[in-house]
């Protein structure tokens, strides 16, 4: 679902980047459009979190090149920062700050407004029940905790683009769909939602178009009709396997039983 | 369903193996170039090994040549019966190397059977937790078992040759220290498993570096006061001195005189201090196995309930409105300056020099050897040395938040990396932060000058500006050096530092300290001969030296910023 903005926000092309001999992400070539949520799928250690970071500037490709709203990430990473927000999968925050303490420190990052960062704040707590942890230090919070205080940190500057790894790992079904709920809204505004998962359901109820990388290679992208076709109704899951491989250990699995 | 379960010996094996498959992986896949450098510092090592055996052997000899000369008479009797210095070196020694053992006995304790990231992993497998526990003991030996054979054995080696001692001695030697760590750190490692009881391990760790960092200072202090009373004292004769080693009632001592009579083959001795010593060293070891099954796996349970605490937010609201306050770069800075305090463990790295800072200063001020009317017809010698000392202060101070500038972040370093900031303002930031002791230890000692000495408002001014130029340069270095060569990866504060960092950033402060402090300092010296146009002509010398130091470290830590992948 897009919102009538022509130029994609998130573009890669060609992308690549090698470890020594070892090609972890080849030829990825995407492009994401403000008000979409995109998925991108894959079995673990297929390239996901390798591809995320080159497009937020994390990692330099080894070739090709990444765009935020046009501009390179990698030839004008300031202009190409300040537009996106990004929650890893393991969000490491510093311990000894309090939750209300980073979300100024963000602010001053991305030079919002002291006012803003207060009002805005406030609703993120609100929003992520942790108003009563927000004087709390971080290091004690837990896994879904900081996960939350990272989100507020990436929504904080309200960013066109919101770049999230493995979102909801680790959460309690009610955060879980909190934040399902938060990339519907923010998408239905215009943002640009490029998440990364392994969770197949995720991707079903929430993207509108998804990729599948494996081996380091996307071997499948469009939208989940456009995936379905020619597979006589199948479920995402079922396409998944059959394009990853992972259908033959089903085998295996009964043997285990 | 019943299954078997491996038993403690099994389950040991399997903790050791899996350790050794570590450490072989990480030399084996690691880079060429630690590879090298690995096989270098066993060479190295191998050197030092047979460089103090032949050291000791020599000294025994040397010192056994001399008691033969009556000429040397005096100085026989200044050190003592030879005979009896050479009984107490073997206790000497092992009274070294232990008394370290047992100060960092908690911390070992700590950091083997508590504080790894993989104990929890092990705890909740199928193996005794007295497999876990002795598995985690033995391979926290390792490096002690290293420094004592590569160290300490090739002294006692040459000591027991040179002495003309039989295979007994030697064979002795091997099991005498292969004891040797046994007591402290079972002592150490039994005092822990009682306190982790009643205080989280990471709190433990904390309060402990704290203790370490004071009791660093107590040992400083002590020396420094010690140089002036040891005038006073009747020294003792050597044999004297090492004998308070020697006591009958020292467990190093039963490991010694175990030593001397396997040398000697005095077989009755042998087995009365080998026995003492035996149960010494093994029979706490043997406790902490036993106990380990409740004790160790109770303070492993504590862990789970440490949590982060809470902050009172005073003002922070309203000093974030203030407009210098805002940006990144002050958001940087405010960051840092929050999380020092609350650090304990990075707190306890500045507490060394932030103490000498204050020991310095309270001993300038109350020295009664310091006559003001003499230091006055010294200047401007005397103008110079305390500045130089005040620097020097500082620069302690700023070396350890300058050097770990970048490595504080740690794995939150991807925030800094991630935000629309360019890396020459992070490094500013960071510049800025190890800057502040010059401002404010650098005024105070300002002031100090000026209280003692009181020089020309001049000359206070000069010694002002140094103090605050100098530590752009100083700052500049330590920031740069410590972005160029960034640990992210730390697990523990004084793993923050990197190697190079370390030797690279102290030669080139020390040496643009040296520069500035020559200048200015050179040109009071000559202004009186060659004019005061000297002195205009040494601030611009400084002025170019720092604008070098500010601008070549920065750059050669943007550069690596820039390069970065996390």
């Amino acid at each position: 679902m897009t919102n009538g903005s022509t130029e994609p926000l998130i573009v890669a092309q060609n992308l690549r980047k090698a470890f020594n001999q070892h090609i972890a992400v080849t030829g990825v070539d995407l492009a994401v459009h403000g008000g979409e949520i995109f998925g991108f799928l894959g079995p673990n250690g297929a390239g996901k979190t390798t591809t995320i970071k080159m497009l937020i500037g994390l990692l330099r490709p080894t070739s090709g090149s990444a765009y935020i709203g046009g501009y390179d990430i990698h030839a004008n990473p300031i202009q190409a920062k300040a537009l996106l927000g990004y929650v890893p999968d393991e969000p490491a925050l510093p311990d000894k700050l309090t939750a209300r303490e980073f979300l100024q420190f963000i602010g001053g990052l991305y030079r919002v407004p002291a006012e803003q960062v207060e009002r805005r704040g406030a609703e993120l707590f609100k929003l992520f029940d942790l108003q009563s942890q927000a004087n709390e230090l971080v290091g004690g919070f837990s896994h879904g905790m900081r996960q939350k205080v990272a989100l507020a940190g990436a929504l904080l500057h309200d960013p066109p683009v919101l770049f999230l790894d493995e979102p909801t790992v680790g959460l309690d079904p009610r955060s879980a769909r909190l934040i399902k709920d938060i990339l519907r809204q923010l998408a239905a505004r215009g943002t640009a939602v490029f998440l990364t998962t392994h969770i197949l359901e995720i991707a079903e109820r929430l993207c509108d178009r998804v990729a599948i990388i494996a081996r380091g290679q996307v071997i499948a992208a469009g939208t989940l009709n456009e995936l379905r076709q020619g597979s006589s109704g199948a479920s995402l899951e079922d396409i998944f396997l059959s394009l990853t491989g992972g259908a033959e250990y089903a085998e295996i699995a009964d043997v285990l039983a | 369903m019943k299954r078997a379960t491996p038993s403690i010996i099994s389950g040991t094996w399997t903790i050791l193996r899996a350790r050794w498959h570590v450490a072989r992986n990480t030399f084996w896949r690691g880079k060429l170039i630690r590879k090298i450098l690995t096989v270098l510092l066993a060479l190295l090592m191998a050197g030092i090994s047979y460089g103090l055996y032949r050291l000791s052997g020599f000294f025994v000899r040397g010192l056994q040549r001399l008691a033969e000369r009556d000429a040397n008479r005096d100085l026989i009797d200044q050190l003592g019966s030879l005979d009896r210095i050479f009984a107490a070196v073997p206790s000497l020694a092992l009274a070294t190397f232990a008394l370290p053992m047992l100060l960092s006995s908690v911390s070992f304790a700590l950091s083997t059977l508590y504080l790894a990231r993989d104990i929890e992993a092990l705890l909740v497998t199928p193996v005794p937790v007295r497999s876990v526990f002795l598995g985690r003991f033995l391979e926290g030996l390792v490096p002690t078992y290293l420094i004592l054979f590569l160290l300490l054995a090739p002294a006692l080696v040459g000591y027991g040759r040179a002495l003309g001692y039989g295979v007994g001695f030697f064979v002795t030697l091997i099991l005498v220290l292969l004891l040797l760590p046994m007591l402290p750190l079972s002592l150490g490692t039994f005092l822990t498993m009682l306190l982790v009881r009643v205080i989280p391990a990471r709190r433990l760790r904390d309060v402990l570096t704290v203790i370490g960092g004071l009791f660093g200072l107590v040992v400083y202090i002590g020396s420094q006061s010690l140089g002036r009373a040891a005038r006073n004292i009747v020294t003792p004769t050597m044999a004297e001195q090492l004998l308070r080693f020697d006591l009958p009632m020292l467990p190093t001592s039963w490991g010694g005189r175990f030593l001397i009579a396997a040398g000697r083959g005095e077989i009755a001795t042998m087995a009365f201090y080998g026995a003492l010593y035996l149960l010494a060293t093994l029979g706490l070891f043997v406790v902490c196995i036993v106990l380990a099954e409740r004790l160790y796996y109770i303070g492993m349970l504590n862990m789970a309930g440490t949590r982060g605490g809470r902050v009172r937010q005073r003002g922070v609201r309203s000093a974030v409105r203030e407009p210098w306050l805002r940006g990144p770069i002050a958001a940087i800075v405010r960051k840092d300056l929050q999380i020092l305090p609350r650090d304990l463990q990075q707190l306890s790295q500045l507490l060394f020099p932030l103490a000498i800072t204050a020991f310095w200063i309270w001993r300038l001020l109350t020295d009664s050897e310091l006559d003001s009317s003499r230091l006055r017809s010294a200047q401007p010698f005397v103008d110079y040395g305390l500045v130089a000392t005040g620097i020097f202060v500082c620069v302690l101070i700023s070396h350890h938040l300058g050097l770990t500038s970048l490595s504080r972040e740690g794995k939150s370093y991807w925030i800094l990396h991630l935000a629309p900031i360019d890396p020459w303002t992070t490094l500013a930031a960071k510049l800025v932060v190890a800057w502040l002791p010059f401002g404010i230890v650098g005024t105070a000692f300002v002031a100090l000058i000026g209280i003692l000495q009181r020089p020309s408002a001049a000359q206070l001014l000069q010694d002002w500006l140094l103090f605050l130029l100098t530590g752009v340069g100083v700052a500049s270095i330590t920031t740069g050096f410590g972005a160029a060569f960034p640990r992210l990866d730390w697990e523990q504060p004084k793993q923050m530092a990197s190697a190079r960092a370390g030797c690279l950033g102290p030669l080139a402060y020390f040496l643009y300290t040296g520069l500035m402090v020559g200048l200015i300092a050179g040109a009071s010296f000559v202004a009186g001969r060659f004019g005061n146009w000297v002195y205009a002509a040494a601030w611009a010398g400084a002025l170019l030296v720092t604008a070098l130091a500010l601008l070549l470290p920065l750059m050669l830590g943007v550069s690596r910023l820039r390069r970065l992948d996390i």
